[in-house]
């Protein structure tokens, strides 16, 4: 017994010793503030704005699942909650906060925009007077897997999951990828000598923003991926078929935030462009992951329909970064296999859907970001 | 193993209470590490891996693809040379060709990855109960996408199952010789046979060209290794196709213990008892390694790895439990759904036994074999 526990010790102190080796060990480096730390670890730094905002996203989403269990949604609440107006949250501070998901939102032309997700709100609404019902093809109602229930529309679609990840990416991404990575926020022009004892000064503030939009752990890695929220707990997906999605992505965000500390602008504007870049990829693995469940539940029409949902949620925010890697075009066709066009518009169909629609936009992704080697396996 | 670091001066300074508190940690997680390995003094050659692979590929997968493929595309060429007026002979022919396919086919539904995943076969063929209605409204329209999801349940084995068989063989042959609609009627079964033989052929054809040097490549236990796709695929056909579908469902083990009969497998050929013990026999071939001759399987992984479930060979146990399995079904004579309302302990018997080698393999085999089972979305919404 005594034995072992020696060698532990030393196994112990060993594991310690590894940790440490990470660090530059340059003897003019040793005080810690010179150094890029290997966690999101910063001071000062505030997102308390930004973890509102994810707050109040999981209580809009936790409202609209309620009709999962066959209740009618009031789409007012939903509304109210979107854009932060008479006190609709669970949560007195977010009720008191002055932030909101609405003023954030996308809104323009070109990608889905605030109409888009009031639309859903709103229809949610009513078309969840049918949340008792049985779901079926061309009707509105619950479908059911096991112990797993969920609301869908006539055609399939989940509105929960589309407003869900569509508001991560319409929100999170459009305003880590188009505004806090931007000459706007962390441009030379943007102050970066007073700093305020809370959030540093702004242009560490700004990029403090982006990363609170992430929703992970300061300590968040590949191989520490737990307790991440939103896209933090997509970013796994990469993480588990050996993409370090989730690594890459962290270290984007602290060389850029160390970058702006140290004033190395050089660096800061590397870690911009890496960092929209590796964030692409949560999306995007997340999408093909969700497409291959689809697949492999296709014949469950409540698996189907909600993996299809996540996935179509997962892929049109791909649309709310212009340096995005898949083209414009490209980026439609793919929607388009999910889709139908009933009058004007194009809506999702997983109802007419098929395993060819599937495998293609599993393909149009796959090809264009590289990642066919490991398609099959997220 | 021997990467030991110095540990610098300066490293003890940051020995501050939460860094003792991960190396006791360390200490913790280290010792117990080192409990399991005690018996592993002597360096054992390593599993060789691909001869598993390559047996499995040669001996099992292939000839089972090529076999349906074979009995499938046979199968069609009947159907595909009927025409009207439709004779009872016919009918009886067609129904003893299917009854080979249906039952052919679930020795190849655990190779749920690769190809079949690709295509998403297993839904294709056999995703029951077919929706009657469904298939009623596409015969009437005579226009329909096969391929789309909302078709699913109006294809396959379950909708031949369906179009193919009635208590009054005379009556069937009314259906697919009458004015108005029989026309339909033998169309939508052409179509639909040519559509299962097609993507058959199309899974078959990639076994014995591209698929198969992928699979035998894929030779570690990482997630996307052929034996991490293998095992995923046949736990969850056995748990949720051959356990859930065929038994615990109609047994009514989702509905409170009420009996659905109507959810069984082919209960309008009523031949779900055979089904299901094809089904159950050729997953213990499978994990054996076992086809036209026996060979290397995971039977041989386990023992190599000296895998035990108590103090029994893990291996053991498992075949122990297969037999106890067949046993059960033995004990039933009629089809599922009509045993489920007329003998529920004996097929809940079964279906106990069944859920006991769920245990051994989802968890025991697994853990032995360090798979990750990966099918389970762990999402939680």
């Amino acid at each position: 017994m005594k034995k072992v526990f020696v060698s532990a010790l030393a196994i112990g102190l060993f594991a310690t010793a590894c940790k440490k080796k990470e660090e530059p060990t340059t003897p003019e480096d040793t005080t810690p503030q010179n150094q890029m730390p290997t966690t999101y670890n910063f001071s000062p730094a505030d997102y308390s704005g930004q973890t509102d905002r994810l707050d109040m996203l999981t209580e809009l989403s936790a409202e609209m699942k309620k009709a999962n269990d066959g209740n009618q949604v009031d789409s007012t609440v939903l509304l109210n909650m979107f854009a932060n107006t008479n006190s609709p949250f669970s949560d007195a501070n977010l009720n008191a906060s002055t932030k909101q998901l609405k003023n954030k939102c996308y809104n323009n032309v070109g990608a889905k925009d605030v109409a888009y997700f009031e639309y859903l709100l709103k229809r949610q609404g009513q078309i969840s007077a049918n949340a008792g019902n049985t779901w079926s093809a061309g009707n509105a109602g619950v479908a059911t897997s096991g112990t797993k229930k969920y609301f869908l529309d006539e055609y399939g679609a989940e509105y929960t999951q589309i407003v869900e990840k569509g508001l991560m990416g319409a929100v999170f991404y459009y305003q880590i990828a188009e505004t806090y990575t931007r000459d706007s926020k962390i441009g030379n022009a943007v102050d970066n000598t007073t700093s305020d004892p809370v959030q540093g000064t702004d242009m560490e503030h700004h990029w403090d923003e982006a990363f609170g939009y992430w929703g992970v752990p300061t300590d968040f890695s590949s191989t520490n991926n737990s307790g991440g929220r939103f896209h933090g707990k997509y970013s796994t997906k990469g993480d588990a078929v050996g993409l370090n999605t989730s690594t890459k992505v962290m270290n984007q965000f602290i060389k850029g935030r160390y970058g702006i500390s140290t004033n190395d602008y050089t660096m800061r504007d590397e870690a911009a462009v890496q960092v929209r870049k590796e964030y692409e990829m949560i999306l995007v693995t997340t999408a093909i992951h969700y497409l291959n469940s689809a697949k492999a539940n296709f014949a469950d029409d409540a698996l189907r329909c909600h993996a299809l949902s996540e996935a179509y949620g997962f892929i049109f925010s791909l649309a709310y970064n212009s340096d995005k890697k898949i083209s414009t075009t490209d980026l439609s066709t793919t929607m388009g296999y999910l889709e139908t066009t009933a009058g004007p518009t194009s809506i999702p169909d997983f109802v007419s859907i098929t395993v060819a629609d599937i495998n293609n936009a599993i393909d149009l992704l796959s090809s264009t970001y590289e990642l066919d080697a490991v398609k099959t396996s997220l | 193993m021997n990467l030991i670091h110095k540990t610098r001066v300066s490293n003890f300074k940051l020995l501050n209470s939460s860094l003792f508190c991960l190396v006791t940690l360390n200490l913790l997680l280290l010792s117990s590490c080192k409990k399991d390995k005690k018996n592993d003094d002597i360096t054992k050659a390593e599993f060789n891996k691909s001869i598993l692979l390559e047996n499995i590929a040669n001996n099992v997968i292939i000839p089972r693809y090529d076999s349906l493929k074979f009995i499938v595309s046979n199968f069609n060429q009947q159907i595909q040379a009927l025409s009207q007026p439709v004779s009872a002979n016919d009918l009886i022919e067609a129904q003893i060709s299917f009854k080979s396919a249906y039952q052919t086919w679930q020795l190849c539904s655990s190779f749920d990855f690769g190809p079949a995943e690709s295509i998403a076969l297993k839904g294709s063929i056999n995703t029951y109960p077919c929706d009657t209605l469904v298939i009623k409204s596409n015969i009437t329209s005579g226009s329909y996408n096969l391929g789309a999801a909302s078709n699913l349940v109006a294809i396959g084995f379950p909708a031949v199952d369906y179009l193919l068989f009635h208590n009054n063989v005379n009556l069937l042959v009314d259906y697919f010789n009458d004015n108005a609609i029989g026309a339909n009627r033998l169309q939508y079964l052409k179509d639909v046979v040519a559509n299962a033989n097609q993507q058959v052929e199309l899974v078959a054809n990639q076994w014995n060209s591209s698929y198969k040097t992928t699979f035998l490549a894929a030779n570690g236990t990482d997630v996307g290794s052929s034996i991490g796709l293998m095992v995923n695929a046949l736990n969850m056909d056995y748990e949720k196709y051959i356990r859930d579908g065929k038994v615990g469902i109609p047994l009514g083990v989702r509905s409170l213990g009420i009996p659905i009969p109507g959810k069984a497998e082919a209960i309008y050929s009523q031949h779900s008892l055979v089904l299901l013990k094809t089904s159950v026999t050729g997953l213990q071939n499978y994990i054996n390694g076992n086809g036209s001759e026996s060979g290397i399987g995971f039977d041989d992984y386990l023992d190599h790895l000296e895998a035990k479930h108590g103090s029994e060979l893990l291996s053991n146990k498992i075949n122990t439990q297969f037999s106890s399995v067949i046993t059960k079904i033995d004990a039933l004579q009629a089809s599922i759904d009509v045993e489920v309302l007329n003998n529920q302990s004996k097929v809940q018997e079964l279906y106990d036994e069944m859920q006991k080698l769920v245990v051994l393999l989802k968890l025991d085999l697994t853990s032995a074999l360090s798979i990750l089972i990966t099918y389970q979305d762990n999402d939680g919404d």
